[in-house]
């Protein structure tokens, strides 16, 4: 028998019991933990209202731990560096998935203006901040290169290529444009070459890989309808199997989320 | 060339729309992961009294608590990769990191006492279940603090005052399924918070 909805296990929490769910959580493990979890979360706050922070007293550390903290920091070894490869490859392997593989570059950056520009906000999470984002797309793509128009990719020489992806349409499985992955000095950047223009309606256009496990997914980038775009990427996200280039259609709605409308789709290989 | 299905989307997934502070605090966090130390002393203004606060309950010393806090926010930077904007807020990892480290304090703190007065006096040693509870719990009243209203209001009256569902409606003039349905989804919110805490790897 299929497991009854977290708003249906929440409700036997909250005092609204449907028979039928109670009798399946006293035989389920799973979904009894579920309501445990639920409950112990309802019992942390029953004894709050009598606490000083119900109230906002909370307490503040003295002004000189922000200073020493910034010292803290100074004295670790190589945290300037913003090179997200390094990053991702120097980390520990906890769900390393996800790790955003940072925002749009170009390949003609010297390596300060990359590292300026990924001090950026990654080129994904500018959709979070609707407004921000159609302010870049207004104004010229501010979002990743500060208003520079990207240079043409046949002006830096070609890069070793690591991997490539037909694209394909979901619906008709129609080939409508490629992938790349090269190697930089930097690490790996991935190329999204739609062959023609991609109609992102009201919205706007953004790339995801996919792993293989088709659970989880990073997003990459905002791609611009007509163009290609260039991203950085990590052999880490390869190797763990981040492999299959994706192009959603977002609405400005806040959500970081894929929004489930894919227009092109294809597995990378080496 | 292989062509995939469309992915299941499944509860990782799930299209929400985020709420406005949620935004704000993925985006955040994304800042983060990206090395801008701006975005370290911005997390700081916003969650350090969160933490300190949490440190001061579970070890009633304030040098201790501020030596946690410092502790707390250059494990933030140095592991700042392991933070995931996708899933999840900052303020419960910052709390996941918290509680590892006043976990280690604690450990210290009882080796020291085995040190000096061999096994007598480890019974003083705090037990570890008060920092969780103290964790979790100063969470829980932050995220109803940034919770915006209505949901908010509906959760404090219904969780920390005890109203029933009728009563509320009745306060707030609100429907009774619409009041149901914000403390179910609040109570469910509250929980992915506690999950977040317990994923934070200690290191
Ligand atoms: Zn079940």
């Amino acid at each position: 028998m299929s497991h009854p909805t977290d708003e249906a296990l929440a409700d036997l929490v909250i005092g609204e019991p449907d028979p039928t769910v109670s009798e399946h959580v006293s035989s389920c493990p799973q979904c009894a933990a579920t309501v445990a979890e639920l409950r112990r979360a309802r019992q942390l706050l029953r004894a709050v209202s009598q606490d000083p922070v119900a109230t906002g007293g909370w307490a503040t550390p003295g002004p000189s731990v922000w200073a020493a903290i910034e010292d803290g920091i100074d004295a670790a070894p190589a945290t300037d560096s913003p090179e997200l490869e390094a990053q991702v490859e120097r980390g520990p392997d906890v769900e390393q998935g996800a790790g955003p593989a940072a925002g749009a570059t170009t390949s003609a950056d010297t390596p300060a203006r990359t590292r300026a520009r990924l001090r950026w906000t990654p080129a994904w999470a500018a959709g979070l901040a609707a407004a921000s984002l159609l302010v870049g797309l207004g104004l010229g793509h501010q979002i990743w290169d500060g208003g520079t128009p990207a240079p043409s990719p046949t002006a830096v020489a070609p890069a070793p290529t690591v991997a490539t992806a037909s694209l394909d349409t979901l619906d008709t499985k129609q080939q409508d444009g490629r992938a790349v992955v090269v190697r930089t000095q930097q690490g790996l950047d991935l190329e999204v070459a739609p062959s023609s223009k991609l109609d992102p309606g009201n919205g706007y256009l953004e790339v995801w890989l996919i792993n293989t496990d088709l659970k989880r997914m990073v997003s990459v980038g905002v791609l611009r309808p007509g163009e290609s775009g260039r991203f950085t990427m990590s052999q880490r996200l390869m190797d763990q199997g981040y492999t299959i280039v994706d192009i959603s259609v977002q609405q400005y709605n806040g959500s970081p989320l894929h929004s489930g409308h894919s227009l092109l789709r294809g597995q990378l290989t080496t | 060339m292989a062509i995939v299905e469309p992915v299941p989307l499944d509860d990782d997934v799930e299209v929400e729309a985020v709420a406005p502070a949620e935004a704000v605090d993925s985006h955040l966090a994304a800042r983060l992961v990206a090395g801008d130390r701006d975005a370290l002393a911005e997390m700081y203004r916003r969650w350090s009294s969160l933490v300190h606060t949490i440190a001061l309950r579970s070890l009633a010393n304030t040098a201790d608590a501020e030596d946690v806090t410092q502790q707390v926010f250059v494990a933030a930077w140095s592991g700042r990769h392991t933070l995931r904007p996708d899933r999840g807020s900052p303020a419960a990892w910052l709390v996941g990191i918290t509680k590892h480290r006043i976990a280690d304090l604690h450990a210290q703190r009882a080796r020291r006492a085995r040190d000096l007065h061999a096994v007598a006096t480890a019974a003083v040693v705090a037990p570890a279940v008060t920092v969780e509870d103290w964790a979790d719990r100063l969470l829980l009243v932050h995220e109803l603090e940034r919770m915006g209203d209505p949901r908010a209001a509906i959760l404090r009256l219904a969780f920390l005052e005890d109203q029933t569902h009728e009563q509320i409606a009745d306060r707030l003039a609100m429907p009774l399924g619409t009041v149901k349905s914000h403390v179910r989804r609040g109570l469910l919110e509250l929980r992915n918070r506690l999950k977040e805490v317990e994923r934070v790897p200690s290191d």
